[in-house]
């Protein structure tokens, strides 16, 4: 985890940075893999809820266990990492990087703004964020809970569609998890003979600082998708998106301030032991324990509660939100699952598409000196989707660059389906 | 004088079988239950964890809604209240701020049911649905806190009133008619000892800022706190002082001492919960149902015993104390009353009955006294057979001594030599006689000095004289006409 899913580098983890694998890193940052072993008890004996074992079982019981060797990586002390590198995105960096490498043949990661999709389009690989509360959040530590999805990463679509279709369930655990009636399965007439797939390009994307490397592909990509005969581009209007990215990093940062409070050393987790006559030692454990990035999101969550910044951040930020979602809905054809009656205009989009990213991934000695504000900047594409709780899906084009594939809430597998299709031709 | 001016805001917690987010056991006021042993993931508030609405606790909030006469609102959402606390295990506490469950009651304190010199309305702000906290358990010996997880997460109805009580006795009958209201709906045990309920006080005087008091244990400390806090707020503006600043102080048994003002008070940083879907009822269809499932109000209730069967309002209360109890009197008035006939038994229930208890040192039980027991016994005090006070004797008898109710009463009656005197027989006067003989000098005051005060000397020794037996105002008819015709012996 980048420090708990904060971040779109995927740098600052626990076991050391995560590296790309589409780029070339010359020398090993690894100076060694250690055999590490532990006992794990045995799925048909009498000790399945006991602990693991990092220690020999006694020899009684040793024959309940099985035992498990696997390598552990250590860092080199100096090591340097390829001018060239570039990051792998984050902050489900691991997950994609593992995808990408081939380790896996799919991986499960969460996306609160753009963490699946990030990386999947830094690595060119699949990733597909569903709709919000269509996969269980049960046992995920929570980053910022009315927008943290999890979802899936691979490089085959087909893989995708079978892993979600398992995991496609209602949860009864999850107070988000969308009841099984809201969940649209497979309809036979989404693409039916002779209809033409509408899809509709924001222009509110046609970012200015988008690099110009990431342009052309753009231009490429429309205009293939404009030679296809079964599809029709339009323009759409979605004027809250230029709001998006603050909006999103005040509700994220609020939301996170809040869960992350339980972090206080008393029950688990880190504890800095100093005490003081005046309180248990919360600031002391909390500013030792918690990464730089961490720190400073808290920092601005905090604020944004406060009585001086409530209204003019968090409840200004809040009403954006809803706004951005009617403006989204008012632009696609198909209903909002939650709110049918105030969604699905005929004439609207099948599908929204626009680019994942702005940039190329940024080089990896570059990324250590860019400020956390520009960092943030390369959210702006997918945290607008990720505020409406919208199925989407990196779809790649190119190294390190991909597209977006958007639908309306719910019709998760109307996305993936299309997807296919795209894919193919 | 200066004006005063009083707002509660009460916590309680609610009779549920589970915690309000979590699938845990609500049993803390089982005193027995080992800590932490009622604890689930979401409880300790474990990362991953998340929480789940238990319905039966929107149904007590509505119950008490009901009863405090509020507007229920069809949509109410919670809300997260952060500060950092090694009980609060979440680092906010879930509850309900900008949208709560229902706001906007009233309740009426009245001389006819509270016993109040004037009827007074209060009103109630809001009702809101959250979490407990856990107990913090201090050791003094060594400086650290022990934690017991059983109480976090159980679910709390926090009340708020508005500043409207401007006298002590309307808190005191405010709090009683509260508690009242919470047992007879099954919604909460009612005791503040446990911490059932919690009461929280604001206390202003004239213009002035309000004070908190916190931490307040009992009915009875509450007014006295309230009593201090009104004298020395007074005394603070009498003596040229101003009150500008909230404050929070808290009670020591014989004083209010400040906890924390203004400055150091807390950012709560109240924040909608992202995850924790809105409360949303259908009101035309609940509350029909829900009020038609609980049973008379309090107040019918009472008014019933008044009007039905002509209680003053302190047997009233006795009887609304204790469900039991109740129900005994009412099985006892059909039995002696509708039945036989007989005069209503509140009396010798509520008044030698219960004292019996309490000089025997027994709980109630209507085992103790079985109506029908009871029934045969008050209609030997009705005929005569029985005079009062040997009746209180027999009472306490038979209460002590359970093999004697099987023995028909009228014979343990002639066994203790207790049948009664008749009002004209010639043994009563004989009594009277011996005891004017035996009592010269008092009688000499009476008939002489006018001293008719010394009568009551004279019947007291009658009684003694009879073993109880006679009744004092056939004494009392006989003394006077034996005294008529006395005449000094010289």
């Amino acid at each position: 985890m980048d420090e708990f899913g904060m971040g779109n580098s995927t740098l600052n983890s626990h076991f050391g940075p995560t590296l790309n694998p589409l780029y070339q890193q010359n020398e090993d940052i690894v100076s060694e893999y250690k055999q590490e072993t532990f006992w794990a008890p045995k799925a048909d004996s009498d000790l399945i809820n006991r602990d693991i074992l990092h220690s020999i079982p006694n020899a009684k019981e040793i024959d309940k266990y099985d035992e498990i060797r696997y390598l552990k990586p250590i860092l080199k002390s100096d090591y340097t990492i390829d001018s060239q590198m570039r990051i792998v995105g984050g902050s489900s960096g691991g997950a994609a990087a593992s995808v990408a490498a081939d380790l896996v043949d799919f991986a499960i990661g969460t996306d609160t703004g753009g963490s699946i999709r990030l990386p999947a389009c830094y690595t060119s690989t699949l990733g597909f964020k569903p709709s919000y509360g269509r996969i269980s959040r049960w046992g995920l530590i929570s980053y910022a809970q009315s927008l943290d999805t999890v979802g899936i990463i691979s490089k085959k679509l087909d893989i995708i569609e079978k892993v979600f279709k398992m995991l496609d369930v209602y949860d009864y655990g999850d107070p988000t998890s969308l009841a099984e009636n809201k969940r649209v399965r497979d309809e036979d007439n989404w693409f039916a003979d002779g209809r033409k797939v509408r899809i509709g390009l924001p222009i509110e994307f046609q970012l200015e600082n988008m690099g110009s490397g990431i342009k052309q592909r753009w231009m490429q990509l429309l205009e293939k998708l404009r030679q296809n005969k079964l599809i029709e581009l339009y323009p759409v209007s979605i004027p809250s998106i230029k709001y998006s990215l603050p909006v999103y990093y005040t509700l994220v940062t609020s939301e996170a301030s809040s869960n992350l409070s339980r972090f206080d050393g008393i029950r688990y987790g880190f504890r800095a032991d100093k005490y003081t006559d005046t309180e248990p030692e919360y600031t002391v454990t909390r500013s030792e324990g918690f990464g730089e990035e961490v720190k400073r999101r808290i920092t601005l969550g905090t604020f944004s509660l406060s009585s001086y910044g409530f209204d003019s951040h968090f409840m200004k930020a809040t009403k954006l939100r809803s706004r951005l979602i009617n403006e989204f809905n008012s632009v696609f054809r198909d209903r909002h699952e939650l709110i049918p009656e105030e969604s699905g205009n005929d004439k609207g989009v099948d599908f929204i598409v626009c680019p994942t990213s702005v940039d190329k991934p940024s080089i990896v000695s570059e990324y250590y000196n860019t400020s956390p504000v520009q960092s943030y900047l390369n959210d702006v594409m997918t945290t607008p989707i990720s505020l409406a709780g919208l199925p989407t899906i990196n779809i790649p084009y190119g190294k390190s660059e991909g597209f977006q594939l958007v639908g309306q809430f719910g019709y998760d597998y109307k996305v993936l389906k299309f997807a296919a299709m795209v894919s193919e031709s | 004088m200066h004006t005063l001016k009083i707002g509660l805001e009460i916590h309680t917690q609610l009779k549920t079988a589970r915690k309000l987010f979590s699938l845990s056991h609500n049993n803390t006021s089982n005193l027995l239950t080992k800590p932490n042993s009622q604890v689930s993931f979401f409880d300790v508030s474990l990362p991953g964890s998340q929480p789940r609405l238990n319905p039966q606790a929107i149904v007590c909030a509505l119950k008490c809604a009901i009863g405090m006469n509020c507007r229920v609102n069809a949509v109410s959402k919670f809300d997260r209240k952060h500060y950092f606390y090694g009980d609060q295990p979440l680092g906010y506490q879930i509850t309900q701020r900008y949208h709560a469950i229902a706001n906007d009651g009233k309740v009426l304190l009245t001389k006819r049911y509270d016993g109040l010199a004037e009827d007074r309305s209060i009103g109630i702000e809001q009702i809101q649905l959250e979490q407990d906290t856990g107990r913090s358990l201090y050791k003094l010996d060594n400086g650290t806190t022990d934690i017991d997880f059983n109480r976090s997460n159980i679910p709390l109805v926090e009340m708020v009133t508005r500043p409207d009580f401007n006298d002590i006795e309307q808190v005191r009958a405010f709090i009683k008619k509260y508690t009242k209201m919470l047992q007879n709906y099954d919604i909460c045990t009612g005791e503040l000892e446990t911490g059932a309920i919690r009461v929280d006080v604001n206390v202003n005087i004239d213009q002035f800022q309000r004070i908190e008091l916190k931490n307040i244990p009992t009915t009875s400390a509450i007014v006295n706190a309230i009593r201090y806090e009104y004298k020395r707020q007074c005394q603070v503006v009498d003596n040229g002082g101003s009150i500008d600043e909230v404050e929070t102080r808290g009670w020591d048994g014989k004083k209010t001492y400040r906890l924390r003002s203004k400055e150091d008070s807390i950012d709560y940083r109240y924040m909608p919960d992202p995850e924790l879907p809105a409360i949303k009822l259908d009101l035309e269809d609940v509350m029909p149902k829900l009020k038609q499932s609980l049973p008379m109000s309090v107040e019918d209730k009472m008014e019933r015993l008044i009007k039905q069967y002509g209680l003053k309002l302190r047997d009233v209360n006795i009887l609304m104390n204790d469900p039991e109890l109740l129900e005994y009197y009412l099985d006892l008035y059909e039995e002696v009353v509708t039945k036989k006939g007989l005069s209503n038994p509140i009396n010798w229930l509520v008044h030698d009955f219960l004292g019996c208890l309490t000089k025997s040192e027994k709980e109630f039980s209507r085992d103790l006294f079985p109506i029908r027991e009871f029934s045969g016994f008050l209609e030997l005090i009705e005929d005569g057979t029985l005079t009062k006070q040997n009746g209180k004797l027999l009472m306490m008898h038979l209460m002590n001594n359970k093999k004697d109710q099987a023995v028909p009463i009228r014979e343990l009656v002639e066994s203790f030599g207790m049948k009664s005197v008749g009002g004209d027989g010639e043994e009563l006067r004989e009594i009277c006689r011996k005891v004017i003989r035996e009592n010269e000098a008092i009688v000499r005051d009476i008939v002489e000095k006018k001293k008719r005060g010394k009568m009551n000397y004279l019947v007291g020794m009658c009684m003694r004289e009879s073993g109880g037996r006679v009744d004092a105002g056939a004494v009392k008819k006989e003394l006077a006409s034996e005294l008529e015709k006395w005449r000094p012996l010289e």
